[in-house]
């Protein structure tokens, strides 16, 4: 009997104490900490930076203004679609990145290999994929829902009510005709949501899509190494009415 | 409701039920008050140096945050360091090493675990398979199969670690892959659905193996606008998890964010934005009986010094 008493005193005890996370106070705060460097991991970034800076650290071109990310329009973007855009501008009509694969910021001065690398740290590599009407326009309502993704080549203009009206910068014969897009492997496959791109869905077999063995980030890379300096701007190539 | 609602809601009132079964008596006890600290930090994304330029210039780099991290263990008993994924992507330190340099420094700061972000698939599952064999810490990730996968045992569902008698459980969600990660990186993963998972591991750990506290290491992300799994829907459709320690979203949650999950109880959500600029601390005060009466949040801005 002496012993049953003890086994619910217990479990009451238990019990009251398993009512989880029963927390009755809540602090919270913010702390900036100046922190010196620990030299066991600085040793052992040293090992790995010797091989990296002998590559990263050489200076490729100057940027003339800061290359920020934003939305719906950025200048990072432009410069990112319009060099793009230019390399391929005799087989591909308008270019579509997205802004998620952009990954840092380029500001004015110096700008190094190793800069480039942050900004597209991605093995992507470019495709041109031939949309009809129909996909076209799952496209431009796909860049509108998002509030806008990089491109270039044309310009879209949308309403209070969602609806969109778009312009090629170069002459497209026909509704019929096919619209040459270039973009990444990644969104052609589908990334960032883009289903209506995906390869698997067979909408871009049967030769409409063109695999173009080569890295955006080479290509960024190339265009840097070739200009002294490199520059873009917001010319409101989107816009939201 | 829909039946993973369903699934959910039971699997929640049987482990209501299970607190007053007998078998409860059998659970350990402490005998003092003690405190439990985790770091935390997500979406480090390969920045082993501090940033050197733009808004975040001078902040972050692995060696500060492990200098950080030193002084904090010298006062403390009990400590778990956790990361919730993304460890890879971002600079040329990955592009070049692919991996093997941001995780021979976690070896060194002496990490516990981390779950896998979409970001860890970059240089496909071989090379990440490489960089989890050189890791001395779990990859702790449930809603991931890899069974078909060169990844298959090398990671783990779950893991349980006592702390001066406190049981705490770890088990990891990661997001979901399509759409967001190419195909022929993930190849044969089976992604399974999170809130189905969470339910399935947290009752195992708290009514199995009587995990006093326990804790999901999420690559879902915070929250978003849509009804896609986020950290919040995660906490509201729970029963069993005092903790959420999240990523992917990269959102400086300078307060913890606390959710009522199915049952009424609260659920604890942090995450310390990105590329190492902010470390969390968070330190639960346990009574005797295990109870967590207060806890104390700090983030950590880390400054070159």
């Amino acid at each position: 009997m002496k012993l049953f008493i003890k086994i619910i005193l217990i479990t009451t005890l238990n019990s009251s104490c398993l009512v989880k996370n029963n927390i009755v106070k809540v602090e919270y705060d913010y702390l900036e900490v100046k922190s010196h460097p620990d030299p066991s991991i600085d040793s052992l970034i040293n090992k790995y930076k010797l091989g990296l800076d002998s590559v990263m650290s050489e200076v490729i071109t100057y940027a003339g203004v800061d290359m920020l990310k934003a939305k719906p329009e950025s200048v990072i973007g432009n410069f990112m679609t319009d060099l793009c855009l230019n390399y391929y501008d005799s087989i591909a009509d308008f270019c579509v990145l997205n802004n998620g694969g952009i990954r840092s910021d380029l500001y004015a001065g110096n700008i190094t290999k190793g800069m480039i690398y942050q900004l597209m740290p991605f093995d992507n590599q470019m495709v041109i994929l031939y949309l009809n009407y129909q996909e076209l326009n799952k496209l431009f309502a796909y860049i509108s829902s998002r509030n806008g993704e990089p491109f270039s080549g044309f310009y879209l203009s949308i309403d209070s009510l969602n609806q969109y009206t778009y312009k090629f910068e170069k002459q497209i014969s026909n509704k019929d005709s096919l619209y040459a897009l270039l973009t990444t492997d990644y969104l052609a496959n589908g990334g960032d949501n883009m289903w209506f791109l995906d390869g698997e869905s067979k909408t871009f077999q049967n030769g409409l899509r063109q695999d173009l063995n080569m890295k955006l980030r080479d290509l960024i890379l190339y265009h840097c190494q070739k200009s002294d300096t490199i520059y873009s701007q917001i010319d409101n190539r989107i816009l939201y009415e | 409701m829909s039946n993973r609602r369903r699934f959910i809601k039971n699997i929640g009132l049987a482990s209501t039920a299970l607190f007053i079964n007998p078998n409860i008596l059998y659970s350990h006890l402490v005998n003092k008050n003690a405190r439990l600290t985790i770091i935390y930090t997500n979406d480090m994304h390969s920045r082993i140096e501090p940033f050197d330029s733009g808004k975040f210039k001078g902040f972050g780099g692995m060696s500060q945050r492990s200098s950080i991290i030193k002084e904090i263990k010298k006062n403390v008993e009990n400590l778990l360091i956790l990361d919730a994924g993304d460890i890879f992507q971002g600079t040329p330190y990955y592009n070049i090493y692919k991996g093997e340099a941001e995780i021979s420094m976690m070896n060194k700061i002496g990490y516990d675990a981390a779950t896998i972000g979409n970001h860890e698939f970059d240089f496909g599952l071989k090379e990440l398979s490489n960089q989890i064999k050189k890791s001395n810490f779990p990859f702790i990730i449930s809603n991931y199969n890899f069974v078909n996968t060169v990844l298959n045992n090398l990671t783990v569902k779950y893991k349980i670690f006592n702390k001066s008698g406190i049981k705490i459980g770890v088990f990891g969600l990661g997001v979901e892959l399509k759409g967001l990660v190419p195909k022929k990186l993930y190849e044969d993963t089976i992604y399974l659905d999170p809130l189905v998972t969470a339910a399935e591991y947290s009752f195992l750990l708290k009514n199995k193996y009587k995990c006093d506290f326990i804790i999901c290491l999420s690559h879902l992300g915070y929250t978003y606008n849509s009804d896609k799994v986020s950290d919040i829907i995660l906490a509201k459709n729970s029963t069993n998890i005092d903790l959420i320690i999240g990523g992917h979203t990269h959102t400086f949650l300078n307060e913890p964010k606390i959710v009522k999950n199915l049952i009424g109880d609260n659920v604890n959500i942090v995450q310390a934005g990105w590329g190492g600029i902010q470390i969390g601390r968070i330190d639960y005060f346990f009574n005797k009986n295990i109870c967590s009466k207060k806890f104390k949040n700090s983030q950590i801005l880390v400054k070159k010094s």
